[in-house]
């Protein structure tokens, strides 16, 4: 029998949802393990990591010891695969880029409900806090993507066998309107017309239909500004999409681009108000988009 | 590619500003960087096309007049057809205006001026690198023509139309031929020859519902009281004399530019006064004043003699310049549908796709923009040309004293505005403003897409100025609306980036409001540099 691919995983700014989500694998993942071994991992007391076939990381980029355990990483993996979307867009820990640091700093520490006399730690054994949240592919040069806030346990799976087997694993292309099977019915009428009077959020529709486009239910729905790869989980759920597959790798951003889509979908003045359009746009994908923080005119 | 560089003196309009032998030298890595005193000169001219064959160029940047020149009038156009001629694709053909939006719009400083026309330059050879070729289809022309109204125009032209052997159908929505008081006795033999002539057909009462098509080759469907019926002709005349409400219904179907009173309004005012933007569709302008009858008499005949010389031909060149969808990344969402107001994208269900009508696409851009997952994309201002552009300015040295501006304009208002306003200033040295506000156009309103802005900021630039056509102007109908729909949500997204929304002005302007043009780009300049010096910054 031919050596097992080693494999050495980490997390970094982020849950550790996406290592739960390799473990919901279930019994999936003996399969998995017949082909891998699993020689270091955060949740696994080895000290030192070691040379690899594949690493794979968990989570964003947000201060200076991230950093130094990515760079350690892409130098002893031969093979860097980033899991889930903090890794691959920075995800929600990114939004804090819509903020100076030191108000960060301030509001974790300081602020918090729960703080009582708060103060900002400081010292060199504290890693220090990096201006701005940045996905791993901006630090390290990163092989292959495995996005969704999780992953899609059979994504991974998928991946890992595939890199066992030699073969590149597949990326996709086009939005999750693609996977969806809802049915669309005023969004394929060439009118002008909205496809609704309003913009409502999902608890404010008496029932949901199951099989409408949620667009033409008035609930905004960020699938036609998201890649497609979870299978519409979430529409399946009965709930509308919120994006965290990230863009399409031709689009550039996800927020700028459903401003734009929506402009002749939906009544823009109860959009303007019925949701926060930052929060929606930019929720997982803030750090990859076309101004990733905010835009500095000689503050901080 | 090998691209060839050609600049123009102007005969010493623009050299009287632009160091124009120095851009030459600087560009000297091209395999030409040519000046010339006047491209439009028989001399110049020969000579540009002689240098293209003698170098093998395959792209040329013509540094000099604007864009619209080359559109609009003769001499430019020809140039055009030469370097086609020359096997030069549409597309590898750009422009630097160095002349209207350079050397004529600032005064001041020679060596910022220069600087500006550079960046024109730099840009122009990022639009030849960066967009493919555009595909041309070639039509066969339709000895058929419909006129559309029966004001005496019309029926003049009709006769003229019959005259030279074209098949024509007259269109009228009200119920009898218009009156024309006090002239039907002149009126009467021409609509007497109409009625009689078995190759035409008057139609009375009736709508045009639908037209789609392109010079030589349209198809219109006909709304009549009883009927519905469609029919194939290779060009348009339309004669509505002053119905502001038909000119309405007909605008979005054809794309027809119309003035203040609602009444249509040509490409250019100069020689052709009838001229659309579309090669196969003219119009009779609506006169008030003077001699009617000779008015009409001239305009008929200008309509029927351009129309023909090009139905006359055995076959017509289009160039296909339209929105294009990458199957690849399309994931059928039905955006597009949405979005189009000319109906050109459907979905193929079965498939999901986004499908495209090359006949209806008018390659306005909306589309491109709204599509959320970048499956389309215009072939003449590719949305990656138009980052790289971005990102081009922003990495200029300029002069820092000054706020530096991104000024977006729209192909039909916004830029001949821009141009107007470097006419202008030729008389009017006040309506000069700073070379820190740099241009890139676009195909529409519709066209910007709100990308380009959160670009231009994220890169440093101070302000960013659109210009929209003024409301119900659009030429593509919708992409002034759009537009500022996409605004009005996207000002909450600067604000997130702690960019001040005021930073973000939309010029409402007509193309020839030169002055507007150049006030409100000035007032915003100074209101930008006062925000700056709040800021502490210079």
């Amino acid at each position: 029998m031919a050596a097992k691919t080693s494999v050495a995983t980490t997390w970094l700014q982020s849950c550790s949802g996406c290592h739960v989500a390799f473990f919901d694998l279930h019994e999936g993942l003996l399969d998995v393990l017949e082909s891998i071994e699993i020689k270091y991992s955060t949740v696994m007391d080895v000290k030192e990591v070691p040379e690899v076939d594949i690493g794979i990381v968990e989570g964003a980029v947000a201060n200076e010891d991230n950093e130094e355990i990515l760079k350690t990483f892409r130098e002893k993996a031969k093979t860097i695969v980033a899991l889930g979307t903090c890794a691959c867009f920075g995800g929600i820990p990114g939004l804090r880029n819509l903020f100076q640091r030191a108000d960060v700093l301030e509001r974790g520490y300081v602020e918090t409900e729960s703080s009582v006399d708060g103060k900002i730690p400081t010292g060199a054994e504290i890693p220090a806090l990096k201006k701005h949240v940045v996905p791993i592919d901006q630090v390290i040069e990163v092989d292959h993507y495995i996005p969704g806030c999780p992953p899609l346990p059979e994504a991974i799976a998928d991946t890992l066998m595939a890199l066992v087997e030699g073969r590149t694993p597949e990326r996709k292309t086009r939005n999750l309107c693609e996977e969806c099977t809802r049915k669309k019915d005023r969004m394929l009428v060439a009118s002008r017309d909205f496809v609704t009077d309003s913009v409502l959020a999902p608890h404010e529709l008496e029932e949901i239909d199951p099989e409408k486009c949620f667009l033409e239910q008035g609930v905004l729905c960020m699938g036609p500004a998201t890649c497609e790869g979870c299978g519409a989980r979430c529409m399946d759920g009965n709930m509308p999409c919120r994006g965290c597959m990230g863009p399409t790798p031709d689009a550039l951003e996800q927020g700028a681009k459903i401003i734009n889509a929506l402009a002749s979908i939906l009544p823009a003045g109860g959009m303007l108000f019925q949701e926060d359009i930052v929060g929606v746009g930019y929720r997982y994908s803030l750090p990859v988009s076309i101004s990733p923080h905010l835009v500095d005119r000689g503050g901080e | 590619m090998r691209t060839g560089l050609f600049l123009s003196r102007d005969d010493g309009n623009i050299s009287e500003a632009i160091d124009v032998d120095s851009l030459a030298g600087h560009f000297s890595h091209l395999p030409v960087a040519k000046v010339y005193d006047n491209f439009f000169r028989y001399s110049d001219h020969r000579d540009i096309l002689k240098t293209v064959d003698e170098n093998g160029l395959d792209a040329v940047v013509l540094a000099g007049d604007s864009p619209k020149y080359y559109d609009t009038v003769r001499d430019g156009r020809l140039i055009l057809e030469g370097l086609k001629s020359r096997g030069i694709n549409e597309n590898k053909i750009a422009f630097a205006n160095i002349k209207e939006q350079g050397a004529l719009a600032h005064g001041g400083e020679n060596g910022e001026v220069t600087r500006k026309a550079q960046l024109l330059i730099d840009v122009a050879l990022a639009k030849v690198e960066m967009c493919h070729r555009v595909k041309s289809m070639v039509v066969t022309p339709r000895k058929s023509v419909l006129v559309i109204g029966t004001t005496p125009g019309g029926i003049i032209a009709a006769r003229e139309l019959l005259e030279r052997d074209y098949r024509v159908y007259l269109v009228e929505r009200e119920a009898a031929i218009r009156e024309h008081a006090g002239i039907e006795a002149d009126i009467l033999p021409g609509l007497t020859a109409v009625q009689m002539n078995d190759r035409a057909d008057i139609l009375l009462q009736t709508e045009i519902e639908d037209i789609s098509g392109w010079c030589g080759e349209y198809s219109v469907v006909l709304n009549t009281r009883t009927s519905r019926e469609e029919i194939k002709v290779g060009g348009i005349i339309l004669s509505v004399g002053d119905d502001a409400e038909w000119i309405g219904k007909l605008r979005p179907k054809m794309q027809l530019d119309i003035d203040h009173e609602g009444l249509l309004r040509g490409k250019q005012k100069s020689n052709l006064i009838g001229e659309t933007r579309e090669p196969g569709i003219w119009f009779i302008p609506f006169r008030k004043n003077g001699d009617f009858l000779a008015a009409e008499t001239s305009a008929a005949s200008v309509a029927v003699v351009s129309l023909t010389a090009l139905l006359d031909r055995t076959e017509i060149e289009h160039s296909v310049l339209i929105s294009e969808v990458d199957e690849t990344v399309c994931g059928g969402c039905g955006t597009c549908v949405k979005t189009c107001a000319f109906s050109a994208s459907s979905m193929n269900l079965t498939r999901k796709l986004s499908v495209i009508d090359t006949m209806r696409c008018k390659g306005c851009g909306n589309c491109v923009v709204a599509c959320p997952t970048g499956a389309r994309d215009l072939v003449s201002y590719p949305e990656k040309f138009v980052l790289e552009a971005i990102e081009i300015m922003s990495r200029a040295e300029l002069d820092d004293s000054e706020p530096r501006v991104l000024a977006i304009l729209c192909n039909g208002c916004g830029y001949p505005a821009a141009d107007a306003a470097g006419r202008f200033a030729i008389q009017a040295p006040e309506l000069k403003y700073s070379t820190n506000v740099l241009p890139i156009q676009v195909e529409c309103g519709g066209n910007i897409d709100t990308l380009y802005i959160l670009k231009a900021f994220s890169r440093g630039f101070d302000g960013v100025a659109l210009t929209v056509c003024r409301d119900g102007h659009c030429y593509h109908v919708v992409g002034n609306t759009d537009m500022e729909r996409r605004i009005g949500l996207f000002r909450e997204v600067l604000r997130s980036r702690n960019i001040d929304a005021e930073r973000l002005r939309v010029i409402n302007v007509s193309p020839h409001e030169g002055e507007l043009f150049s006030s409100e780009i000035r007032s915003f300049c100074d209101e930008l540099k006062s925000m700056c010096c709040e800021e502490g910054r210079p």
